[in-house]
């Protein structure tokens, strides 16, 4: 079959064909194994843990798992846990467009110092994240003194814990964003400008509906990021309950205390709202997909 | 509007893109910049969209300084070389967008913008597509697009950079001709930009041809094509020969003949032909071991001299021109 002209729909591959379409893949047992293998390390690693979650929080049926939620620390966990992620995803919607922009139509010098910054975060472990804001605003910390005169709590409060996440999720928004307005360039932007638009309606008709389904994804992720973030968050919060307790911080506490069920019940809850931002994602990445490929279709003039 | 362009100079780091230019564009002109790629051409069109601020130099429009004036002050359409159409909006409302952004007290109400939209549809051909997307659209309807949308703030001066240039040879040509008599309709000082020769010569008034950030020479295109003042005119407005000694000829001023005589006095050989065309194009090797040229005969005279690969033929120069190296 070598030197075939390629041909528009690949030959049947019969059984036994001598190497008919063989270049394109690998033999049926190194595909099979390599299936196998990855369907096991994801039934192991992720499946059999997310259903170990459900069935502890069941452990004692239906009445127990919603009792869990009646709790007033959990209830106080979980409305702070929402607050942050909206407070975070609301904040690091706007500092990544502002960076991404910065990056991507301007020209200025440290443009790539800041392009490193941005992944900071993600290099940096959570805990020293944390550590880095009880340094900076902590009782012994650099503007500790200023805040406790003032009577403003940063450290064991909602500020520290806002901070942290935010410091942690950062990176999402202006990551997803910088490829995308890369990719559009500034001419629409120019164009917009020569017809006389002004800096907030540009930005408002021109530039955010073409980078709507990057800045979605970007906040998706810093959304389900902050939710469930542990490391930075426990260092900053102090851990005091009905107040600085945060959802998976709860959920350790719980399971510390023996509480099993209450425990699962919240990681149950935790892991629904990670599925559900993964429904959304697929949907965002579905859209973006869709955007792009309907490709123009050259019809005659 | 005239615009007088006075020794602007404009540097990207130590990259002189246009180096002290002065150029005059008359009212009513269609003008093409013309030049290889990084010649300045295009800093120079969106200096005066005012895209881009020059280092030092002053731009007139009419004679008012319009240097610091923000583009959409200058009171130009711009197209871009990639149509730069908002590409969520629909033909009709990218028509609009120059209209809908005016402010409150200059703003057309919504039916006269409807009017106006229509009529440029009209103008450009594409009534029938106001509802589609961008990428719904093939290259030269989108290209049409973008000119009506630069036409639809009523600008005096339309400035184009490379307006044909990601199209297909024959979108092109229909294009620029296209161009052409909507500039002759409208009444705009229009200036273009563009690496395409052909292009320039057949629809400007006035050819400015670049080099390096400089201008090499202004003139039509007949000037610019016969009378060239640079040799880096000579050579980039159509084919030259150059011969040793800085001697310049054409591949249509070269003569051939069967036998030498004053007129053919130089032997030669045919070393290639290439008759696909109107015209046939004839290789030839001057003397024994002399320079490759390129000649131009019309498929008459290449049946009358018998040409094929191997040829011995005399040849002569119609016109020449020499060059100090």
């Amino acid at each position: 079959m070598a030197g075939a002209p390629p041909s528009v729909t690949p030959p049947p591959r019969a059984k036994g064909a001598p190497r008919s379409a063989a270049h394109l893949t690998e033999p049926a047992w190194v595909r099979w194994l390599l299936i196998g293998i990855s369907l096991a390390f994801v039934g192991l690693f992720l499946v059999l843990p997310i259903v170990a979650v459900f069935t502890e929080a069941f452990r004692k049926g239906l009445g127990a798992y919603f009792a869990s939620f009646h709790d007033r620390a959990a209830y106080h966990a979980i409305v702070l846990t929402l607050t942050t992620t909206a407070i975070c995803v609301v904040l690091n919607g706007v500092f990544g467009i502002a960076a991404a922009w910065a990056i991507t139509k301007f020209r200025f010098v440290g443009k790539s110092i800041l392009i490193t910054l941005i992944d900071l975060p993600f290099a940096v472990s959570p805990v020293i994240s944390g550590l880095v804001f009880v340094l900076l605003f902590g009782l012994q910390g650099v503007f500790g003194g200023w805040f406790q005169d003032h009577d403003i709590r940063i450290i064991f409060a909602l500020p520290g814990i806002v901070l942290a996440t935010l410091f942690v999720t950062f990176p999402f928004v202006a990551r997803e964003l910088i490829p995308v307005m890369q990719a559009q360039g500034t001419e629409e932007e120019e164009a917009a400008r020569v017809l006389g638009a002004g800096g907030f309606t540009i930005f408002w008709r021109v530039t955010l509906p073409a980078i709507k389904w990057g800045l979605l994804y970007g906040l998706i992720l810093c959304s389900a990021r902050a939710m469930g973030e542990f490391g930075a968050v426990s260092v900053v919060s102090g851990h005091i309950r009905n107040q600085t307790n945060t959802l998976p911080l709860h959920i350790e506490i719980l399971y510390n205390e023996y509480q099993f069920v209450a425990s699962f019940a919240c990681a149950s809850l935790l892991s629904l709202l990670a599925v559900i931002t993964l429904i959304i994602k697929r949907f965002i990445e579905w859209r973006m997909h869709h955007d792009e490929t309907a490709s123009p279709s050259e019809p005659t003039p | 509007m005239t615009i007088s362009i006075d020794r602007l100079t404009k540097r990207f780091g130590s990259f002189a893109a246009l180096d002290g230019i002065s150029l005059e564009l008359a009212a009513g002109q269609l003008t093409a910049l013309l030049g290889p790629s990084g010649s300045g051409k295009t800093t120079l069109l969106r200096c005066i969209a005012g895209l881009e601020q020059a280092d030092s130099g002053s731009i007139l429009f009419s004679g008012q300084d319009a240097t610091g004036t923000a583009p959409a002050d200058r009171g130009v359409g711009f197209v871009f070389q990639h149509y730069a159409l908002f590409r969520h909006m629909s033909v009709f409302e990218n028509i609009a967008f120059g209209l809908r952004v005016r402010p409150k007290t200059t703003r057309p109400s919504d039916a006269e913008i409807k009017v106006r939209v229509h009529k440029l549809l009209d103008l450009i051909q594409l009534d029938w597509c106001a509802n589609r997307l961008p990428h719904q659209l093939s290259g030269g309807q989108r290209q049409r697009v973008a000119l009506a949308r630069a036409l639809a703030v009523e600008p005096q001066v339309l400035l184009l950079d490379e307006p044909f240039g990601a199209l297909d040879a024959q979108v092109r040509q229909e294009l620029r001709r296209w161009l052409r008599r909507l500039h002759d309709e409208v009444h705009l000082t229009s200036v273009f930009v563009t690496h395409d020769q052909e292009e320039a010569l057949e629809v400007a008034d006035q050819v400015v041809v670049f080099n390096k950030g400089k201008i090499e020479q202004i003139g039509t295109p007949e000037q610019v094509y016969h009378h060239p003042a640079t040799p880096f005119v000579h050579r980039f407005l159509g084919h030259v020969n150059v011969l040793p000694g800085g001697t310049f000829v054409r591949p249509h001023d070269i003569r051939l003949s069967a036998k030498a005589d004053i007129d053919h006095p130089t032997a030669a050989t045919v070393v290639g032909i290439h008759a696909a065309g109107p015209a046939v194009r004839v290789d030839l090797k001057i003397g024994g071991n002399g320079p490759l040229v390129e000649a131009v005969v019309s498929h008459q005279d290449r049946e009358a001299l018998d040409l094929k690969n191997g040829t011995e033929i005399r040849v002569g120069y119609a016109k020449i021109a020499h060059w100090e190296s």
